[in-house]
């Protein structure tokens, strides 16, 4: 049986597809915001700082997106407060804070002996994914592309130039609260697809490739997004077919992604790059000389 | 005349030590200030907090004769080229755009009138061959004219500029000060923070003389005078003596 008449027999595959894709869109969009506010580490951290929210609404019985919005949203003040209230560095107080909340969320979870849901809310099992799930997805999903939609001019500007942001009077603090919301509702509709430990891959890798791939927002936001929804696609065709993890191979196959591009972007490809800086070397053989690597190699072998 | 700008007994202090102490000074609509003073003197945190982007102990701040709350939208700030991330991906006339934002408000989204109105200051700073540039290929000259242009497109009634001379070509400098002088002859009222003390009295027509506290606000040949220098620059003797001349 081929993938595509297994897509079309198979409900879950359809569910799968359709959550994931979802997925790819919006961890694409709201992480180019992510990586050029430079915040790559505090997505990794708000991600994981969802689980004790999740455990405790498993626990008590309410709704998951209360209690991660919630924990998410508690870590992200307090890595705040603590950078802004002591002498600790931001990046320091990002990795005592969410450390805390991840390992918070594990006892919590274990404290109800019930592994497979640890498993499940960590690595992300797409193919299993439920339908009241996808749903939360697709309607976390619209919600998020929503905002960013109303608010792009807002988060543009705080993003590119937060000074000039508030000195026109926009609630900068307000904004980044903002986006730390969004990033845990988007990290709760990422919880079946990668999981909490590998959702900030699907956060920066697509953003990063995009990034390497233009020069306007607008136009990287799209190919985030477009990338996140392929790598979405190829690493659940790739975790069907072959019977891998899937999380595991979505977010293998954006790597991939980023490698190409590093490699072969038009504009910022490592390779394009290379063959630039040689030509300009030609151009130029007096000043090139001294600075060239092969020639002092050649004088090394020479020498002794 | 018209105050477009009166600060009130301003105090900023970081961990005990005052950056900016009792500052006091009142500007007249239609002039054009700089602000001089040794490094480390402030400059840059009185801008910055006359604007509240960082936290005042006390003082008080009017624009045009109004709250700073109700006034933000006739004030452009340019920051330091050092504080933008020029890698950014977007390209010089979308900078440009940026400038037309508060006068949107929120929901509403730049169109055709606010592309027009960018290129149009893209022209008069020199640089509407370079609008779909990314902003990270432009020469710092080239970088400061744009956010120059940002600032235009803000249709303000004050300009507040944080070293807009620094690292950048000649050539640059004379356009941006023939727009800063346009500006004033159009009735604005513009504040450059400024370090290099020759030009000052071509520049400008008033100075603020700062070092933590405003030692001297004036016409600009007669803040220029050795003995205001000496104070604000103590410690620089020789030096100052070196700049007075160059006054």
């Amino acid at each position: 049986m081929t993938f595509l008449q297994a897509v079309v027999e198979y409900d879950f595959l359809q569910k799968a597809l359709l959550t994931s894709a979802m997925v790819g869109i919006i961890c694409g969009v709201i992480g180019c915001f992510i990586i050029l506010r430079g915040m790559a580490l505090m997505g990794d951290a708000i991600s994981h700082a969802v689980l004790p929210g999740v455990a405790l609404s498993y626990m008590l019985g309410f709704n998951l997106l209360i209690g991660a919005v919630f924990s998410g949203l508690f870590t992200a003040i307090a890595i705040g407060y603590v950078s802004q209230h002591s002498r600790i560095k931001h990046d320091v107080s990002i990795g005592v804070m969410f450390t805390a909340a991840f390992a918070l969320g594990i006892i919590l979870i274990t404290l109800q002996k019930s592994s497979t849901d640890l498993y499940h809310i960590l690595f992300g099992n797409v193919l299993a994914v439920r339908p009241e799930e996808m749903w939360i997805t697709l309607i976390i999903g619209t919600l998020v592309l929503a905002s960013i939609y109303l608010f792009y001019k807002e988060l543009l500007v705080s993003t590119f130039d937060a000074t000039m942001a508030a000195a026109y009077g926009l609630p900068v603090k307000l904004i980044h609260y903002f986006l730390m919301t969004l990033l845990t509702l988007v990290t709760v509709a990422s919880l079946q697809t990668v999981g909490i430990v590998l959702v900030v891959a699907m956060l920066i890798t697509p953003a990063a490739t995009a990034y390497l791939l233009t020069n306007r927002l607008s136009v990287m936001i799209c190919w985030a997004a477009g990338l996140g929804l392929v790598s979405a696609f190829s690493g659940i065709y790739l975790s069907f077919t072959y019977n891998l993890a899937s999380g595991a191979t979505i977010v293998m196959t954006s790597t991939l992604l980023f490698l190409t591009a590093l490699l072969l972007s038009p504009s910022q490809g490592l390779i394009w790059r290379g063959l630039q800086t040689r030509r300009r070397r030609h151009q130029a053989p007096s000043a090139g000389a001294a600075n060239n690597p092969d020639n002092a190699m050649l004088k090394h072998e020479v020498s002794p | 005349m018209q105050q477009a700008l009166r600060v009130e007994n301003l105090s900023v202090s970081y961990a005990g030590h005052y950056a900016v102490e009792d500052a006091s000074v009142s500007i007249e609509a239609g002039l054009l200030v700089g602000i001089i003073g040794p490094n480390g003197a402030g400059k840059s945190t009185l801008l910055k907090a006359i604007l509240e982007l960082i936290p005042s102990d006390h003082g008080r701040v009017e624009i045009c004769g109004r709250p700073l709350q109700q006034s933000r939208r006739t004030v452009a700030y340019v920051p330091q080229r050092s504080e933008i991330d020029w890698q950014f991906p977007i390209n010089v006339l979308d900078t440009v755009v940026l400038g037309t934002y508060p006068n949107l408000g929120w929901f509403n989204k730049p169109g055709r009138h606010e592309r027009q109105a960018a290129l149009e200051c893209l022209r008069r700073v020199g640089m509407q061959d370079f609008a779909q540039r990314q902003i990270g290929e432009l020469s710092g000259g080239q970088q400061q004219r744009v956010f120059l242009a940002r600032a235009l497109a803000q249709n303000a009634d004050l300009y507040l500029l944080d070293e807009p001379f620094v690292g950048i070509d000649a050539l640059s400098e004379r356009a941006i000060i023939g727009i800063l002088k346009s500006l004033r002859d159009a009735g604005k009222t513009v504040l450059v923070v400024h370090h290099d003390l020759s030009k000052a009295t071509e520049y400008f027509d008033r100075l603020i003389l700062i070092n933590k506290r405003i030692l001297n606000y004036g016409v600009a040949a007669e803040v220029c005078t050795a003995g205001a220098l000496t104070k604000a620059y103590l410690g620089d003797l020789p030096f100052t003596n070196q700049l007075g001349v160059a006054c």
